[in-house]
């Protein structure tokens, strides 16, 4: 625990020097990456990391410094810059700690819970040499894969230590391991390009290098059998899991955010707390304590603890929103959640299973990918291109539509959505297939 | 030579040169890559200044060719034993076997500089510094509501950074300099009634921060042109959409994001050595229309996206990518133009000293043509005349690019009509670019512009001037 004294040495250093408060954090990394191309090793690459973050408070006025360098010298001179900073600065109404009655203690149960660290030793550089290259031919072995940009094996390590003056302190530590391989399929004028991954906090929890390889260039393969989209104009469109996590959570998630909120930059405003802006089949909660969850966490930078689980959407109501102390001050409520963002946060799926979803849907749009930035936070606009299977008659059909548009707007789509049984936990954000009526498809 | 990094290293330079080209030895090439970089940060919100940030980020890395196989280390601060480590790890590799790296234009180091090499704090201490960026913030701010009673929000940011550069080559040569940069970011919401829209402006140069404070005027004219989109687009209607609109960009940022997108990163060597490029095996054939050339240019002076020598330690060029509407050059690092057998353009970027080079694009542009924005906007029947993109995408395999308008008018009849909303513009760069109808005279570079690849970000610009595309060459996503 040497960085954590040293967090806890800066602590005591800014405030024998004048500061009411303090709060500092370190964070250590370690990686080693290793990618081949058509069988042959690109270097193993291994790096390691430090860095330390130093807050310090007179009153309301504040100022941070961020550096590298963890000698003796260079925290003395991180404090007392920004000390002198400090001094220079308006007061700011809003900053301040957390107040000591909302800060918690980290448990070790929790810790234990989470289980974020792996003790298993971690791969030899030729072992995941090998991975990447079975992973490699795995796509290769899928007919009418003709190059693949990358196969990357990772794993790595990262640990951070806070300590605030008003008494927190707390270390979290995960070990992570990443597989990802992107594979072309076909060639010259209609070469296309999929992909597929896997990451976890343990080994075991990795998906073998031939699944991921062999997914990931039959997805590839399957986007050669194009189509034109037969008709445009309004027309069901179903989300995979993976663009639901992505686009519908993604917006949303924006949108809940207490910091844009205050900017005006949310189509949400305080007032939305208690209101019923949603269809009732959308719930939103998240689940910070999940066993091995890639956005599990003991606790939050502030040292509030919160609940397990906190709901943000339920039945279309909008509950809560993610926000800071700092935040929290502006808006006039409290932080006592401990929700700088969300931790594991899913939508609570149905038990309408994909197929039933599916089956009264004459002509849709099943879409695996999304491109470019087409929402707007402000108004919930949502405009972009996409790329997917058409659903004729009830059943996902293998005809591949390269580009296609989706318009409409956030508030509308959560209106009409529904989720289907298929949740699954591969991300730390997750969804299940998702089909909403509202958009516009041309 | 003289350098901070060598001096907080204790070493000189021969001896530092020696170091590395002994750990390097038996490779084909490679380099110890350093830097140090200082960063100061300030921002008003919604009122409220923000706490003052500052940063000092040091490290380093070593990089090893062998062939196409690159092992690299990294490692953060600049302690001698951390270096020493990595020049002994990387000293362990066994030697690859692939042929010799021809390096042709390595190793020169800068006889002028494409900007500046002041230092961007220009030697103030930065609680002075700090008195007058709050003074500039508060300035805007209040600038800002002044001018228009349905600003609700004004965001705005300074952000002044040094960086000290030191790069030693496995063939010996010590390359080393210094860049300022300063950075203002401005972003203004209006309501009225129940609609909200906001717009943003900022620019990126290497300047020192005197140089900044002393832009006002133009800091100004930010803030203005802020409010006159978001207010425009308080108007805005819901756009149509179809395949058979023509499209005009705007000059400078609008259509030159265009051009990077769909264009240029299907000229990056590393992918061509991959076999995965939308614009493989096109060298020697038509990918755009005539009158279409195309530069990469890492020499342009006081640009975003200039070097004086690229992060491999190569001399930046001028490079010809696209002459006339006919493919000739592609844009490589060392290993993309060993692999291809092509000259090395300069072009190996990286976004920091943790991240391995890769070619990359510095400032991309396309010559001026002929016509005026007028003229190209007056001959347009039915279609759209993008002002502003918020950036964009590609997909460098299918050559699949789309692009999200943020400031959009139709055009009917040669006339511009209503502002539009939530207008994608999609479209293939290895054909789109064949129907290109006209390029106008207003050609601009512009003062922003950041690029991601593969996890990496560095900073670029584009250029151009107004340019048409004809109906069907490109496919519009609206939101009505």
């Amino acid at each position: 625990m040497k960085h954590l004294d040293t967090c806890k040495r800066a602590v005591q250093l800014a405030l024998q020097k004048g500061a009411s408060d303090a709060a500092c954090t370190i964070s250590t990394d370690e990686k080693t990456t290793i990618s081949v191309n058509k069988g042959q090793s690109e270097g193993l690459s291994a790096s390691t990391g430090v860095s330390m973050g130093i807050k310090v408070f007179l009153g309301q006025k504040v100022a941070s410094f961020a550096v590298n360098d963890l000698s003796d010298e260079s925290v003395t001179e991180s404090v007392e810059t920004a000390l002198m900073l400090a001094k220079g600065s308006p007061e700011n109404k809003f900053e301040g700690l957390a107040d000591k009655s909302l800060v918690g203690k980290v448990s070790e149960q929790e810790v234990a819970l989470i289980d974020a660290v792996d003790k298993t030793a971690p791969f030899t550089p030729e072992q995941m040499l090998q991975m990447a290259i079975d992973m490699e031919d795995a796509a290769y072995a899928v007919p009418s894969v003709a190059a693949v940009c990358s196969s990357d094996v990772k794993q790595g390590r990262d640990t951070s230590y806070t300590y605030l003056s008003n008494g927190f302190e707390g270390v979290e530590e995960d070990t992570w391991y990443q597989l990802v391989i992107d594979p072309v399929a076909g060639t010259g004028d209609k070469k296309v390009t999929s992909y597929d991954y896997s990451v976890a906090f343990h080994q075991a929890d990795l998906d073998s290098v031939q699944t991921v390889g062999k997914t990931a260039g039959e997805k590839a393969a399957a986007m050669l059998n194009q189509v034109q989209l037969p008709s445009s104009g309004k027309m069901p469109v179903v989300f995979s899991p993976e663009i639901s996590s992505s686009l519908m959570k993604g917006c949303l998630k924006a949108c809940l955010n207490g910091a844009a909120i205050y900017a005006e930059k949310s189509l949400l405003d305080k007032s939305s707390i208690g209101k019923k802006l949603f269809g009732s089949n959308v719930t939103l909660l998240d689940d910070r304590l999940k066993p091995r969850g890639l956005s599990s966490s003991a606790f939050s930078v502030s040292g509030i603890i919160g609940p397990q689980s906190v709901k943000f959407v339920e039945d279309g109501v909008v509950q809560n929103f993610t926000m800071g102390v700092i935040t929290a001050r502006k808006l006039g409520m409290s932080p006592d959640l401990g929700r700088e963002g969300m931790h594991n946060a899913y939508f609570k799926p149905s038990d309408i299973s994909v197929k039933d979803m599916l089956s009264d849907i004459k002509l849709g749009l099943y879409v695996t990918g999304t491109m470019g930035r087409g929402f707007t936070a402000e108004n919930g606009n949502i405009s972009y291109t996409v790329e997917g299977y058409l659903i004729r008659d009830g059943f996902l059909t293998g005809e591949f539509v390269l580009e296609a548009t989706i318009a409409g707007n956030l508030v509308e789509m959560l209106n009409s959505a529904t989720f289907a049984n298929d949740l699954t936990d591969r991300n730390g954000l997750n969804a299940s297939t998702t089909r909403v009526d509202s958009l516009t498809v041309s | 030579m003289s350098s901070v990094i060598l001096n907080a290293l204790g070493h000189s330079a021969d001896e530092l040169s020696k170091m590395v080209q002994t750990s390097l030895q038996g490779g084909n090439g490679g380099e110890l890559f350093m830097t140090g970089t200082r960063h100061f940060s300030q921002t008003l919100s919604n009122g409220i200044l923000q706490q003052p940030s500052v940063a000092l980020i040091k490290g380093g890395s070593v990089r090893r060719i062998n062939g196409q196989e690159t092992p690299f280390v990294v490692f953060d601060g600049f302690a001698a034993h951390d270096l020493n480590n990595a020049l002994n790890l990387i000293s362990k590799v066994p030697q690859g076997k692939a042929p010799t790296v021809n390096l042709t234009a390595s190793g020169i180091a800068p006889k002028t500089s494409y900007y500046t090499q002041n230092d961007a704090f220009e030697g103030v201490e930065l609680d002075v510094l700090q008195a007058y960026v709050v003074d500039l913030l508060r300035e805007i701010d209040s600038y800002a509501r002044q001018q228009d009673t349905r600003v609700a929000n004004v965001d705005v940011q300074v952000a002044i950074a040094g960086q000290d550069k030191l790069i030693v080559r496995a063939d010996g040569r010590v390359l080393s300099e210094y860049r300022p940069k300063c950075q203002f970011v401005v972003n203004v919401v209006l309501i009225e009634g129940d609609k909200k829209e906001s717009s943003s402006e900022n620019f990126g140069l290497p300047f020192t921060y005197t140089e900044l404070l002393n832009a006002r005027d133009d800091l100004r004219a930010m803030v203005d042109r802020c409010i006159e989109k978001a207010s425009n687009n308080l108007t805005a209607i819901p756009a149509k959409g179809g395949d058979d609109f023509e499209v005009v960009f705007g000059p400078g940022f609008s259509g030159g994001v265009v051009l990077h997108e769909a264009v240029g990163h299907g000229f990056e060597g590393d992918f061509h050595s991959k076999d995965i490029a939308s614009f493989q095996g096109k060298i020697g054939e038509r990918v755009a229309a005539k009158g279409v050339t195309v530069y990469e240019d890492g020499t342009v002076a006081n640009a975003r996206g200039s070097y004086n020598f690229d992060d491999e330690g190569n001399a930046p060029e001028k490079t010809l990518l696209i002459d006339d509407g006919i493919m000739v050059g592609l844009i490589n690092d060392e290993l993309s133009a060993a692999a291809l057998n092509m000259p090395l353009t300069g072009n190996g970027r990286r976004e920091s000293y943790k991240h391995k080079p890769m070619p990359r694009m510095s400032n991309t542009y396309m010559e001026a043509g002929n016509a005026t924005l007028d003229e190209l906007i007056g001959s347009v029947k039915k279609g759209y005349y993008v002002m502003e993109l918020n950036g964009g995408q590609v997909d460098i395999v299918s050559s699949k690019f789309v692009q999200n308008g943020t400031v959009v008018r139709e055009i009917n009849n040669g006339q511009l009509g209503a502002y539009v909303k939530g207008v994608s513009v999609a479209g293939k760069g290895n054909e789109s670019y064949k129907h290109i109808i006209g390029v106008a005279n207003d050609f601009e570079i512009s003062k922003n512009g950041m690029c991601g690849k593969e996890g990496q970000s560095v900073p670029v610009t584009t250029g151009q001037g107004s340019m048409l595309f004809a109906k069907g060459a490109l496919k519009v996503g609206g939101s009505a």
